[in-house]
């Protein structure tokens, strides 16, 4: 997987230069002007020197540095000049992925036959840009998104800066952790420890890593040594799917609000599967009897459009709500959508047949061992603040079809004719 | 990957002022602990049958990471969860 990111670095501010050249070298404050109340969206170097900074009051900027122009957002300007950004990205890959204004991820796996060794092609990227824009723009050419952003925003104005393969973590090294995609807490832990580049922090051991930091520590840890299988997800071309479902009358058993929550869901596959796309993301909404809405979304870790993971994800987004009141209505919704790649399907499930042999399996050691050999797992509440709550072994005993069936007033369910839950209570 | 026991695996442990493990014996090794990762609380069922619990996730002195936790009624130490 070979990543290109590139970079159109203080994008508002360059889209006015090219409008008004005159404004090349001068202190500028994007936000508004002076005296109105506004904070900064965007300064120039120049008036970065000077202490100015986003965020801060236009009247702190204006203090700081008189000298500057002042001038007011035009959001709707720099989002069509991004625009002319991405449809000259278009033409080298389908996967365009946008960071913010001014960045986009591109996928640029095999293209080196149509534009040679990867310096190349982020000359021909660049040239791409410059000419439909007219904007500086900087390529880093890398295995991952994480590296390929860092090296072009490391690059000199105009520079493609392409790091090989195996590489990554000699580039990130001397690098500062500031980079790191951690948050304050945690970068200022790292200060503490005195760890200030990506090197030193690469070189610590996972295990005290995650004790000390967690997942998002383990996360900055593989980033840092140059480790990034995140993939780039194509552009959305629409809004977000969705569709809800209203109740004649508000109900409070999960067990429906899980069947409904699934039936929504398998619409709104087959409407991606008529599309050939893929979503990102899945939310459920509940609207409860008192007319309030809770809302809970989940990010799937690659974007899909297979049943069994979205149909999961919804399952637990249902199970994951702190039901208040009755519900009266439930929405499903997928959201970042992209168009999916092509892949082979196959002629029969493989699911199925995964489980037809686990049967066959289970069914031979239950033959040679006895029942009580083994044990399955099954969820019982993921949320449970005990461990052992969380689940249940269920002891294989008897097929159902050892129970004769009675006659029909006599009959009754065997409910754990097959499973004998053992719970840990 | 980690390996949960149930029942959770009695354990000798001697501990520090503020309740945190210092070390631990399971299965005939002293372990000494380390790292302190997290520390939690689970008070539960307090109107049928109480369970108080404070759980650890530590790392010992022989790189054996684990999550052992102190009965708070009975001030008995458990190791509930070894990692790989």
């Amino acid at each position: 997987m070979k990543i290109a990111y590139v970079l159109v670095p203080h994008f508002p501010l360059e889209v006015e230069k090219r409008e008004d050249p005159s404004l090349e070298g001068r202190a500028v404050v994007i936000g508004g002007l002076p005296h109105e109340r506004g904070n900064v969206y965007e300064v120039s170097p120049e008036a970065l020197e000077q202490g100015v900074e986003v965020g801060m009051s236009l009247r702190q900027a204006e203090e700081l540095c008189p000298e500057a122009v002042f001038l007011p957002t035009r959001e709707g300007r720099y989002a069509s000049a991004f625009e002319e950004m991405l449809m000259a990205l278009e033409p080298f890959t389908p996967l365009i992925e946008p960071h913010g204004l001014g960045g986009v991820y591109l996928e640029v796996s095999g293209l080196q036959r149509l534009y040679g060794p990867d310096e190349r092609l982020g000359e021909s990227i660049a040239e791409s840009v410059k000419g439909t824009t007219r904007l500086p723009v900087r390529v880093g050419i890398a295995r991952g998104k994480f590296t390929a952003r860092i090296a072009a925003m490391e690059g000199d104005w105009g520079d493609i800066q392409v790091i090989a393969p195996g590489k990554e973590r000699r580039f990130l090294k001397k690098l500062p952790v500031s980079l790191l995609p951690i948050g304050e807490e945690t970068r200022g832990r790292l200060h503490l420890l005195g760890i200030r580049t990506m090197g030193q922090f690469s070189s610590l051991p996972i295990s005290a890593v995650l004790a000390q930091f967690g997942l998002e520590g383990r996360r900055a840890h593989q980033l840092a040594r140059g480790k990034d299988g995140s993939k780039v997800i194509g552009r959305t071309t629409r809004g977000p799917q969705e569709l809800e479902f209203r109740f004649e009358d508000p109900v409070e058993e999960m067990q429906i609000l899980q069947v409904v929550a699934k039936q929504l869901s398998m619409e709104l596959l087959g409407r991606l599967h008529r599309c050939g796309q893929v979503c990102g993301r899945v939310g459920v909404t509940l609207q409860y009897d008192t007319g309030e809405e809770e809302e809970e979304h989940a990010a799937l870790s690659e974007p899909s459009s297979d049943e069994y993971k979205i149909g999961l994800a919804v399952e637990r987004l249902v199970s994951s709500f702190h039901y208040q009141d009755r519900v009266s209505a439930l929405r499903v919704s997928l959201g970042q959508l992209a168009q999916g790649k092509g892949h082979q399907l196959s002629l029969f499930s493989t699911r199925t047949l995964r489980k037809r042999r686990i049967d066959r399996a289970l069914a031979n050691i239950v033959d040679k061992y006895g029942a009580h050999c083994f044990l399955q797992a099954q969820l019982l509440d993921l949320h449970a603040p005990l461990l052992e709550r969380r689940f249940a072994l269920l002891h294989h005993e008897a097929p159902v079809e050892r129970f004769p069936l009675k006659r029909d007033h006599e009959q009754t369910i065997p409910t754990s004719a097959k499973y004998r839950v053992h719970e840990w209570r | 990957m980690s390996r949960l026991y149930q029942p959770a695996q009695s354990i000798e442990s001697t501990s520090g002022d503020r309740g945190q493990p210092l070390s631990f014996e399971w299965r005939g090794e002293v372990h000494r602990v380390l790292h302190l990762g997290n520390r939690w609380r689970v008070h539960l069922d307090w109107w049928r049958v109480e369970i108080w619990r404070e759980y650890f996730q530590v790392e010992a002195h022989t790189g054996f990471t684990c999550v052992i936790y102190r009965d708070l009624l009975t001030q008995e130490w458990y190791l509930e969860r070894v990692y790989d």
